[in-house]
């Protein structure tokens, strides 16, 4: 979507992965009074203070309908040129009035404006275009009015080049500095050229435009985010009274002893295809998580520190050439696979010494510092892999509980097909519609769930962390047996009656599910800012 | 189709060389020339001749050809491997533009370096603050490696 914007793509916990998508599930339509409460709750603890945008919505409001705004007759300038101004000045209509009475010649000129953009297409006989250099009895070519033409399909070429940088695209020649309409581009993009479809209606699909929303969104990198999920088109913006401080996530530190994870760093907002995620770090929503948190984890799983400490525990180094071997069973006579240098696993001595007996077996008492250097590496390492393995296990369960639901979905619609013919089925849309929401709310349970993980991986032990373990137990208990539900209705032979029989269960688990989420949230929150846990890296 | 316009942009070099400066393909690969250009008399390059590699993308003319001097030379815009910082050569490229153009622009960049975009800070310091000292050592690296 955006290749300038610094987002979390490659991370292994990506925003998109396994993301639910609101949008396709226009199927199951209806009221769900059984979760307004808890979307209001959730909503005012959230999303205070931010706007939604789809893409088109955007364009609309922000670029083409701000040329009806501007006090400048149309005898002065026609839209198409006031929309060449406006991108001109970066969207700003107060700089582009200053500008504009400093001087309307010289802005003018500047935008590429100097003379009026016709005359376009045209199909020319013989032509050789200088870009490509080919000849053809016939071409079809494209110009502004400074008469500099090139073939369509150079220009199309240019275009695509010159598209990404999200500028006003000028005729090609470089001296020349005439600006090419915003339609017309389209045009070029479309390798149509019916000059007389030039229109200002339909701007919201424009590439120029998409592309200068997105230099607009990285300018104005305070208030507006693309919503990091994969293919997703959606904008937010801060409201500017909520607006956060820009953070340097890097220059927090989550393990000084007076951190107190402060309020301005989680902000998460939803974009309008209910796609959650944070607005200072673009990651998912990572709640309890602070985002400083998260970055410590993300750099502890991406590096491979932890590979090292695994061989230090689980290997030894060959005595000879150093190559780390993992002993996976027979006897203690080691030949290094690379080397060949044989020795004694006990003692690392050689070989040759050992004689064919053991004489490494009186016991030489390790020094005692030794010893608890090793085992204290190795309980870090387990503690790690509990809580990591703990991680990606919701991870990959989120995708497992994704297949389930798309799963039922299938078989209800297939249901729904068959019920215009068959009047044995009697099951309504109503009594099945309250699926998708259910199932949004076990996806953001599970979400919360693996984030907890590596909040508690680096909660220093305190009576504090006995009740923040207790509050993941339980949220644990309920979102495994949320899930167990969809699978129960998944795997059964007549789910469309399990759906019904369920609903009522589904219902209130979900509900106790998205409780029992915020609760959490809240409780570390309030830990955290009372100064009452602190967190440790050096586990 | 970019064969087509190499080989017409050499083919044109050849009809009407530009008087400072030759180009043309190494070997039997068009997409890969080396050029040459004189230090410009008004210049401290004066008497010199430098040897520049040019690699042409598959998508020329719409992305730059990739040019780098192979003669090592001291100047504020090229650094020790060669490159430079050259508008055209980046974002300011255009299509209609040519290797002959790009290497005319080139030879006005020896003359008039510009500091205040430098690539080699240290030189462009020497540039703005003592020109003299400037003008000797880039004499002095003409003499020893240009000529």
């Amino acid at each position: 979507m955006s290749d300038t914007e610094g987002s979390n793509t490659g991370s292994e916990f990506d925003v998109s992965d396994f993301e639910y998508d609101d949008s396709d599930g226009e199927y199951y339509q209806g009221d769900n009074e059984n979760f307004e409460a808890i979307q209001s709750y959730s909503k005012s603890l959230k999303e205070s203070g931010c706007k939604q945008w789809r893409l088109a919505e955007f364009i609309q409001e922000n670029f083409v309908d701000r040329v009806d705004k501007l006090h400048i007759p149309s005898s002065k300038a026609s839209k198409e040129e006031l929309l060449i101004l406006l991108h001109h000045c970066n969207w700003d209509e107060e700089r582009l009035i200053n500008l504009y009475y400093d001087g309307a010649d010289e802005l003018k000129e500047n935008a590429g404006l100097l003379r009026s953009p016709i005359p376009g297409f045209q199909v020319r006989d013989d032509f050789e275009c200088s870009i490509c250099c080919n000849l053809e009895p016939s071409t079809k070519v494209f110009s502004l009015s400074c008469h500099h033409e090139f073939c369509l399909s150079c220009y199309y070429n240019y275009v695509k080049e010159e598209l990404p940088k999200g500028k006003l695209i000028r005729c090609m020649i470089p001296d020349c500095n005439l600006s090419i309409p915003h339609a017309l581009v389209h045009q070029i993009c479309k390798l149509n050229n019916n000059s007389e479809s030039v229109a200002m209606d339909n701007l919201v699909d424009n590439e120029l435009l998409y592309y200068s929303a997105n230099l607009y969104v990285i300018r104005h990198h305070d208030t507006f985010r693309w919503c990091p999920a994969i293919d997703c088109q959606n904008l937010v913006q801060m409201d500017l009274t909520a607006r956060l401080a820009e953070l340097d996530l890097d220059a927090i530190d989550p393990f000084d002893k007076n951190y107190r994870g402060s309020d301005s760093e989680v902000k998460i907002v939803t974009c309008s295809d209910g796609h959650e995620f944070c607005f200072s770090c673009k990651f998912e929503n990572h709640l309890p998580c602070s985002c400083s948190i998260v970055r410590a984890w993300d750099r502890k799983v991406t590096d491979d520190s932890e590979t090292y400490s695994w061989l230090e525990v689980n290997t030894k180094g060959c005595p000879e050439c150093g190559t780390n071997i993992e002993k996976n069973g027979g006897c203690n006579h080691m030949k290094c696979f690379k080397c060949a240098y044989e020795f004694c696993w006990i003692c690392l001595g050689t070989w040759e010494e050992h004689k064919g007996f053991y004489n490494c077996n009186r016991y030489v008492a390790p020094l005692p510092q030794e010893e608890k250097e090793m085992k204290k590496k190795r309980r870090y390492l387990d503690r790690y892999m509990h809580f990591y393995s703990r991680f990606m296990e919701h991870q990959s369960s989120m995708a497992w509980d994704l297949k389930t639901l798309k799963s039922i979905k299938k078989t209800t619609e297939e249901y729904m097909h068959e019920k215009a013919t068959d009047s044995t089925k009697t099951i309504s849309y109503n009594e099945i519609d309250y699926l998708q929401e259910s199932f949004k709310l076990l996806v953001r349970g599970r979400k919360t769930l693996k984030w907890t993980y590596v909040f508690a991986y680096y909660l220093t032990k305190s009576n504090f962390r006995s009740i923040f373990e207790q509050n993941q137990d339980f949220l644990n208990a309920l979102v495994e047996q949320l899930s167990e539900l969809f699978e129960k209705i998944q795997t059964s032979q007549d789910n469309m009656k399990l759906v019904v029989q369920l609903r009522t269960d589904l219902v209130n688990v979900s509900k106790s599910v998205t409780n029992r989420r915020l609760k959490l949230i809240e409780a570390a929150r309030e830990f955290l800012q009372r100064g009452l846990i602190t967190f440790d890296e050096g586990f | 189709m970019s064969l087509k316009r190499i080989n017409k942009e050499l083919a044109d070099l050849g009809r009407d060389p530009p008087s400072s400066c030759s180009a043309g393909p190494v070997g039997d690969d068009l997409y890969h020339w080396q050029a040459s250009i004189m230090g410009p008399p008004d210049s401290p390059y004066a008497g010199g001749v430098f040897f520049l590699s040019i690699h042409f993308p598959t998508d020329y003319p719409f992305k730059p050809p990739k040019i780098a001097f192979t003669t090592k030379i001291y100047h504020p815009n090229i650094n020790g491997n060669g490159n430079i910082c050259l508008d055209i050569l980046k974002d300011q490229w255009s299509p209609a533009l040519t290797i002959s153009k790009v290497l005319l622009s080139i030879c006005s960049l020896l003359t008039d370096a510009n500091p205040d975009d430098p690539l080699v800070p240290e030189i462009a310091h020497i540039y703005k603050l003592d020109r003299p000292k400037y003008e000797a050592i880039a004499k002095e690296w003409t003499k020893k490696y240009a000529v």
